[in-house]
């Protein structure tokens, strides 16, 4: 089969190029044969189209009675390269037939038969309809998408409403104060319900600002220790006034033992509680305030008893009511003094941990 | 006994009668002025042309219509018209009705169509489309589908006022602004503004429209935007005329809206669209 292409294919191709002979010969490429007077009196009618002619640019000749020069590639090398010659008629015979030949055989290599040609046909059409379709199909979506998003462009969405109400993890209505903590907001509401909290968190954490009270030890004070003030005091009023420094150093160390025992007792009470935040708080607390609060109450403590030591001592001189605002202003000066020199730190401001927010 | 010729069409027909054909507040408006007058004129109208009107039948895109001819007789009744059609022995073989509250969405408007006829010859014909039935008469008789056109459109006009009941909303949205503390929108409200909004993101248009009217029928006044979103979804799926009412709506509920303009705007389109 594939053998018969090949002849068919070859015989096709010289009969091609037979007719392109002949068809180059019916368009007035070669000489007709004609005299020149004949020629001419055919020029006078204007461009030959008849089977006979002569070429376009002799017959432009023929009907001007001129000469028309061309420089032709061929000319100018002339003398450097020789060249078969060719007339004008003979070059354009090769061209066109070539072109023709071309045609022709390309045609023949791209379809080899018919059939397949109409299906072709037939499915490019199938093609173009079904291409046809999926772009309005692809429109139609288009302009269905664009109108969606126009009309969402207006459409109003929840975050928009201003009356939206969410509810807040945090209820503000319980009228929490600035420096109570979660856990203390639960509490109260715990005791507001009637049931029983042991650990009170605003005994040794809550404390204002404008109230730099000392914190009170929550432990109980033992009859050893009422002693042990008494002792200080004696020593104290020790003549010569040697007693005075060892009066200092005792109540100092009585205080470093309230504050020390003070602090166990929270921890202990945090431990009790279960609650880690109120853990977590003890855990951080800055036992280097604790010490200062020692240093506080007992400067506190001997301004007290030197007033008191004076005023015993003032007995004569002014009366009761004298003496009593004079030492008043006596002991008060002395608390002053150690606020003013920074011996102590107010006890809202240290003791008071940072509460974090949980 | 023989047995009876069963048509496609009759099949059809009946199905189309089973689909949800139901009789509606018709009664609430019966005794509406403007309703019995259109009501009466139909009466008079129809049966005496007759012969002059063709009924097709088409599904909802009118993809596939079936033609079924001129009925033999068409009875107007309070909420709807009756197309009969009989046979030889003058039996009824078949009918059709057009519910007057199924056509309340429908742009009441013919329009002219070119055909031609089994010789080929071109005619002009006259649709008026009614849900799923045509209405077809030929050139010589558009009067008479202009009459009928009218005389529908009346009877929508009073059913979609009774429908959407502006002048009772009116003093609802009086008594709103009327109100230092605007209501606010339940748990429930919001379950179904969420829903709507999801649907609407999907462009599932129908299902939003179902969920915002839900939100409506549990408090009317909670969440206005829902009027503005309604008619906006409303307007998408080619219902003009609840677009408009659910808009005008919403500008009687929030008269200071910051989209007043683009709402206004949004009704005139409507009523374009609605009118062509």
């Amino acid at each position: 089969m594939n053998h018969f292409f090949n002849h068919y294919k070859i015989y096709i191709l010289f009969l091609a190029l037979l007719c392109c002979y002949d068809v180059s010969s019916q368009v007035g490429i070669t000489n007709s044969g004609m005299t020149q007077e004949q020629e001419r009196n055919q020029a006078s009618k204007g461009f030959d189209n008849s089977s006979k002619s002569t070429s376009a640019l002799k017959q432009l000749e023929n009907m001007t009675g001129q000469t028309v020069t061309t420089y032709s590639s061929q000319r100018y090398n002339q003398s450097n390269v020789s060249k078969p010659s060719m007339s004008f008629d003979q070059q354009m015979n090769i061209m066109v037939t070539g072109m023709i030949a071309q045609s022709l055989l390309s045609s023949l290599f791209n379809s080899s038969s018919s059939v397949p040609r109409v299906q072709e046909v037939k499915t490019q059409t199938a093609t173009l309809v079904g291409n046809s379709y999926l772009e309005n199909l692809k429109i139609q979506q288009a302009l269905i998408t664009s109108k969606h998003f126009k009309m969402m462009n207006l459409y109003k969405t929840l975050s928009d409403e201003k009356q939206m109400k969410f509810k807040s993890i945090i209820d503000l209505s319980m009228q929490m104060n600035p420096y109570q903590t979660f856990e203390e907001a639960e509490r109260q509401k715990l005791l507001k319900k009637g049931k029983s909290i042991t650990w009170d968190f605003n005994n040794w954490a809550q404390h204002s600002n404008d109230q730099p009270t000392i914190e009170k030890s929550t432990f109980q004070r033992t009859k050893a220790d009422e002693y042990l003030d008494e002792a200080i005091n004696k020593i104290e009023t020790l003549p010569g006034g040697v007693g005075r420094i060892p009066a200092v150093a005792g109540r100092f160390m009585v205080n470093i033992k309230d504050e020390t025992m003070s602090y166990l007792n929270d921890a202990k009470d945090a431990a009790i509680s279960g609650n880690t935040a109120t853990m977590s708080e003890v855990g951080n607390a800055d036992l280097g305030k604790r010490v200062n609060n020692a240093i506080y109450k007992t400067g506190v403590q001997t301004a007290s008893a030197y007033y008191n030591q004076g005023k015993d001592m003032a007995t004569g001189y002014f009366d009761d009511k004298m003496k009593e605002v004079n030492f008043g202003i006596v002991r008060d000066a002395g608390g002053v003094l150690l606020e003013k020199y920074k011996i102590y730190a107010p006890i809202s401001d240290s003791w008071k941990v940072s509460i974090r927010k949980h | 006994m023989k047995p009876k010729k069963i048509h496609l069409n009759l099949i059809l027909f009946f199905l189309i009668l089973l689909l949800g054909f139901h009789n509606t507040s018709a009664q609430s408006v019966s005794n509406n002025v403007h309703y019995k007058k259109a009501i009466h004129n139909l009466a008079t109208l129809m049966p005496l042309n007759a012969t002059a009107i063709k009924l097709l039948v088409g599904n909802q895109t009118y993809s596939h219509v079936t033609v079924l001819g001129i009925s033999n007789e068409i009875k107007v009744l309070e909420n709807s018209i009756e197309f009969i059609f009989k046979d030889a022995k003058n039996i009824t073989t078949q009918t059709a009705k057009i519910y007057f509250n199924e056509i309340l969405e429908e742009k009441i408007k013919p329009k002219q169509v070119t055909g031609s006829n089994d010789y080929g010859s071109p005619i002009i014909e006259n649709h008026l489309k009614l849900g799923t039935i045509s209405l077809v008469v030929t050139n010589e008789h558009s009067f008479l589908i202009n009459n009928i056109a009218r005389e529908l459109k009346s009877i929508q006009t009073v059913l979609n006022e009774d429908r959407f009941k502006m002048d009772e909303f009116k003093e609802t949205a009086l008594a709103y602004q009327l109100l230092k503390e605007k209501p606010s929108i339940t748990e429930t409200q919001r379950k179904y503004i969420v829903q709507a909004n999801a649907f609407t993101s999907i462009m599932d248009y129908e299902e939003a429209i179902n969920s915002y009217i839900k939100v409506l029928e549990i408090n009317s006044t909670a969440y206005p935007d829902a009027y503005f979103n309604l008619a906006l979804l409303l307007g998408q799926n080619n219902r003009f005329y609840a677009a408009i009412n659910f808009m005008e709506k919403y500008l009687l509920l929030v008269p200071n809206s910051a989209v007043i303009d683009k709402a206004k705007e949004k009704i005139v389109d409507w009523e374009i669209m609605l009118n062509n």
